[in-house]
């Protein structure tokens, strides 16, 4: 269904992302095209721009609204009538009053006061979902394919909102001795190196990984603790080795081990001898031979940090610590603008979000935006009302939702107080003192 | 055969669940742990290993009674498994059941009697039994299986002194004698430098217990065990500085009044002297035993110890009155020594108040 106008103003749109009427324009011949997701997605961008404009949240009632100008939420019949038609308006405003019958037929006599046919949607939607993997008989756990996917990715450290400490440290200590081999080779630096990344969950550790891999051009690996354990003896020393072989194929490639504290934790904690054996593989691979690992870097992530075996910190291994904490204010600006840019949106006052979520980790400000739009979603069930995510949403999902890296700091309290002979921690130890934590 | 491969898939998720439990178990995360090892039950509840690393996550989430369920679920599955009895004896013993962590022990020893973990398990239950020749006798030939292990020394030095008991000398010296070599094998194994400081404390050697126990809190950070045994190694330096000085103030003021009921000028002098003396050599030592983390663990110690921070105010409070009537003029001397009473009667009160609330506590 390609329409070259359409592709004309998409282009158009794209080399101007801030022309509101231009996008707004799209979205119109989007709608008129029936191609209301696209519209949707337009209208949404525009309200990101200006929330107040009139126009989009008008053009995102009618996208909203479907290609018949119904909708796929009926709204539930009143007392002792069937037909929709009708049903009196309910309470509020409706972006288009539907005047033919829903896109998915009527409610059901006896239908509860929510009648939206799950049913029948998820029948509608069967044909988009994507086909069963393996065929019947087959064992969908037995596969020839690698356990371990090489991704090429297009992250970039500009992708990570905010956080430009985290930044300028990883450019300067890592990717710019990386991006510039005649300085590397000037000062007689190697194509190899390892970073551990630390900081309470869900503060963006994997998406650095990813963005550090983007931005050195390389390719990336993540390996999590359970692509490489296994119960039979010397299964999982073997994994790890295929890894770093996989690695050295592909390299330049950012080998990402998440949650390294599980895969490398202190051996003198382990009691299972398969668990130490894995760990001094991982040290064997890290240190390679005969500087194999040339074009090799290895990046850590771990919530806890303290449990990881010392000598995977040894120089040569991973031998630079970068503290990753929960997002600063513009950071979490960003954040919330990522989870809301897909999303049904008017009035959001992203300054006062990012203002009243000091302490929040990303995923907990994900969590937010999904709890919102489930608020409204679920009002629009109800009331049989399209409405769009408001700032009233935000606000309710921030009253429910609680930081969830509090736990964190409790634990890392005991360790900056009591076992920071050696300064590793020192950068957490500034952070919680500002920040009154310790 | 598709069906097989499927068990085998199933199998290695299960295998692999418990591998990953056991893991978080042994890095203190026990919650994941158990989140780990119930998915996994759910698809198998008639795996022993998971059962068990169920039951350790429990017992370390405070759910002990959960954990011997889960325990007596895993040896109806594997009556076979000198571990599971092993534990099973721990987690009984950490329930009070004494009988039941003797038989777990011994049953644990039957099935697999060249194992020293078994036999350093029962040698604890006996002697929590109060069947300390057995005891003793289980815990050496725990040391003749395993002479390099630290914790077979250290289920010795457990036996020879155990918690809440007064051991005579001789047995606190073969009980240090052991943790020494404990600490040998392991030099930062926290739970040896904490047995260690619990002698030094028994001996009266509190400042020489804060600095091994400053040593254990710098191996294991994440156990409070010995940051709250720190407390308990500050209550008993406050409560020796208070009964010295209460007592000098007593024997003083009835034996050295004079006349008119009013104390020589030296009297204030000496308790001053007294006072900031003990207080300062008391921080003096601390401070070398506990060069670096003096002030984090005072103000654990102030977080967790609301009564033995009024005590400590009250002590200082009585060595400021004592200061301030050696130097204050001849009206004043007197009353200023009566008003060192308050305080020092308060931390009296207060020194029975710590005691009745750690009684009740046990």
């Amino acid at each position: 269904m390609s329409n070259p106008l359409i592709e004309s103003l998409t282009r158009a749109v794209e080399a101007a992302p801030g022309d509101v009427p231009l996008r707004l324009h799209l979205a119109e011949l989007l709608v008129a095209a029936g191609q209301q997701d696209a519209a949707i997605t337009q209208c949404a961008v525009a309200l990101q721009h200006e929330p107040g404009n009139v126009a989009a949240r008008a053009l995102m009632g009618r996208a909203m609204a479907g290609p018949d100008g119904g909708t796929s939420v009926t709204p539930p019949p009143p007392e002792g009538t069937a037909a929709p038609a009708a049903a009196a308006p309910p309470v509020g405003p409706q972006p288009t009053p539907p005047s033919d019958p829903p896109a998915y037929g009527a409610p059901a006599p006896d239908s509860s006061p929510v009648s939206f046919d799950w049913t029948m949607a998820e029948s509608d939607v069967s044909e988009v979902a994507p086909e069963r993997m393996f065929v019947a008989g087959g064992d969908e756990q037995a596969t020839d394919v690698p356990a371990w996917d090489v991704e090429r990715t297009s992250l970039t450290l500009k992708d990570v909102g905010g956080m430009s400490q985290v930044k300028d440290r990883l450019t300067a200590a890592f990717i710019a001795p990386m991006q510039n081999p005649e300085l590397r080779k000037l000062y007689g630096k190697s194509l190899r190196g390892g970073m551990l990344l630390y900081g309470p969950p869900g503060c963006g550790k994997t998406f650095i990984g990813r963005a550090i891999a983007g931005e050195l051009g390389a390719h990336f690996i993540n390996v999590g603790l359970a692509d490489v354990l296994d119960m039979y003896i010397g299964a999982s020393e073997r994994n790890v080795a295929d890894i770093f072989r996989l690695a050295r194929a592909n390299a330049p490639v950012v080998v990402f081990l998440d949650e390294v504290d599980a895969l490398g934790q202190k051996r003198s904690l382990t009691r299972s001898s398969g668990m130490r054996t894995t760990v001094n593989q991982l040290l064997t691979e890290l240190d390679g031979i005969s500087g194999q690992n040339e074009g090799v870097f290895v990046v850590g992530a771990t919530n806890q940090p303290w449990d990881v075996d010392p000598a995977l910190r040894r120089p040569g291994r991973l031998d630079r610590t970068l503290l990753v904490l929960p997002p600063d204010q513009p950071a979490r600006e960003s954040i919330f603008r990522h989870h809301l840019a897909q999303r049904p949106v008017e009035g959001i006052d992203l300054g006062w979000l990012a203002k009243s979520t000091d302490g929040f980790s990303g995923a907990d400000i994900a969590h937010v935006c999904e709890t919102a739009s489930e608020k409204a979603l679920m009002e629009g069930v109800r009331t049989g009302v399209i409405r769009m995510i408001q700032m009233k949403d935000l606000k309710a999902a921030l009253a429910e939702v609680r930081p969830s890296t509090g736990p964190w700091f409790d634990s890392a309290r005991n360790v900056v107080q009591f076992a920071n002979e050696d300064g590793t921690y020192n950068e957490l130890r500034d952070y919680m003192k500002k920040n009154r934590k310790l | 055969m598709p069906g097989g491969d499927g068990r085998a898939g199933d199998r290695a998720g299960v295998e692999h669940a418990a591998l990953r439990a056991e893991s978080l178990n042994s890095l203190g995360r026990h919650d994941q742990a158990l989140a780990v090892a119930s998915r996994a039950l759910a698809s198998d509840p008639g795996d022993s290993e998971l059962l068990i690393q169920a039951a350790v996550a429990h017992l370390g989430l405070g759910a002990p009674e959960e954990s011997r369920r889960l325990l007596y679920s895993a040896a109806a599955l594997d009556p076979g498994s000198a571990r599971i009895h092993r534990i099973l004896s721990f987690v009984a013993l950490q329930e009070g059941l004494l009988a039941e962590a003797v038989q777990a022990g011994l049953r644990a020893v039957q099935l697999s009697p060249f194992d020293s973990l078994a036999h350093a398990q029962l040698a604890r239950a006996l002697a929590r039994q109060g069947d300390r020749a057995s005891a003793v006798t289980a815990a050496g030939r725990a040391i003749e299986l395993a002479p390099n292990s630290a914790e077979t020394h250290i289920a010795m030095a457990d036996v020879l002194f155990p918690d809440g008991t007064r051991p005579p000398k001789a047995d606190l010296a073969r009980a240090e004698e052991h943790l020494g070599r404990a600490l040998q094998v392991e030099p930062s194994n926290a739970a040896a430098l904490n047995d260690l400081a619990r002698i030094h404390l028994a001996r009266g050697h509190g400042v020489r217990a804060a600095g091994h126990l400053a040593s254990a809190v710098r191996a294991d950070p994440m156990t409070e065990v010995m940051q709250r045994n720190m407390d308990v190694v500050f209550i008993s330096l406050v409560a020796r500085a208070h009964w010295v000085l209460f007592v000098m103030w007593f024997v003083t003021r009835q034996v050295f009044r004079e006349g008119g009921g009013n104390s020589p000028r030296w009297v204030p002098l000496v308790l001053a002297v007294a006072g900031l003396g003990i207080i300062g050599w008391v921080l003096l030592r601390l401070r070398a035993q506990i060069p670096a983390h003096l002030g984090a663990f005072v103000r654990g110690f102030v977080r967790r110890e609301r009564v033995g921070t009024l005590w400590t105010a009250c002590l200082a409070a009585t060595a400021v009155l004592f200061v301030a009537s050696a130097v204050a003029p001849d009206s004043v001397r007197e009353g200023l020594l009566l008003w060192a009473w308050v305080p020092l009667l308060a931390g009296a009160v207060l020194s029975w108040v710590r005691v009745g609330r750690s009684r009740r506590q046990r």
